[in-house]
């Protein structure tokens, strides 16, 4: 998996190439302190002019805690078999009562490119004396 | 005769986080007659405080019973009672007071922070 979080040294994070119809799992952490919630974190992959390849929405109860307690959230994004091949980013927006309460994002870490050529089920079908 | 006034302090604001040491107080005031026995017993959360031994008391002399508690995981009932001796062996209830103890409330706001994407790859 591609590591580049908390503590790292802070160099380009690298580009992973997928293809179309390819699903990618992204993990998201947030630190929270504070009364029992709900949040419901939205992860797209877009490119600079907002074109969307993928996106995934999920919601999670957050327990009541005085001080600040670290989450995280993995969630899959299926990149569309019908997406434009391209440069993207993932972007993660996190909402409390519809509310936006964090946004982060990684720009150009997501090469799409096309469905690779495939052969499958080679077979010798039929055989006869000419 | 003797009779007393008991007033009872917790710590500060009646707050204390879980799992640290609250100092109770019973403070009584032998108002009656004198000198006279006077001890405190009571409990938190149903667990018996130690107060200390019975003290004896002049007229009008105050004396500060103090016991000391871990607080529990949750808000605590505090009861206290003082008694009066007869100074041969028999004790009479004087005065009893309680006071809860409560956890720090967690803010009504919360608090995000450090929103990043830590991780991604193909599965």
């Amino acid at each position: 998996m591609t590591r580049f979080g908390e503590g790292a040294i802070q160099v380009a994070p690298p580009v992973l190439e997928v293809q179309l119809g390819d699903r990618i799992k992204v993990l998201v952490g947030v630190d929270y302190q504070g009364p029992a919630t709900t949040v419901v974190l939205n992860v797209t992959v877009k490119d600079v002019h907002n074109i969307v390849a993928g996106a995934r929405e999920l919601s999670r109860s957050l327990p009541s805690t005085p001080i600040l307690v670290r989450h995280l959230f993995y969630v899959d994004v299926d990149i569309s078999s019908d997406a434009l091949e391209g440069i993207y980013g993932i972007y993660a927006t996190l909402r409390e009562n519809l509310e936006i309460v964090g946004t982060t994002e990684v720009a150009n870490v997501i090469n799409i490119g096309p469905t690779a050529p495939a052969f499958s089920n080679l077979t010798i079908l039929n055989y006869d004396k000419v | 005769m003797a009779k007393g006034t008991l007033t009872l302090t917790g710590p500060a604001d009646n707050i204390a986080e879980a799992g640290t040491g609250v100092t109770v107080q019973a403070q009584v005031t032998n108002y009656g007659e004198g000198p006279f026995p006077f001890k405190v017993e009571g409990e938190i959360d149903g667990v018996s405080l130690d107060f200390g031994p019975e003290r004896w008391l002049e007229s009008g002399q105050t004396w500060y019973f103090e016991a000391y508690h871990e607080m529990p995981l949750n808000d605590a009932l505090v009861t206290v009672r003082s008694y009066y001796g007869s100074g041969v062996g028999e004790w009479y209830l004087d005065n009893t007071r309680t006071l809860t103890i409560y956890l720090p409330a967690p803010p009504e706001e919360g608090g995000f922070q450090n929103l990043a994407i830590l991780d991604y790859s193909k599965v």
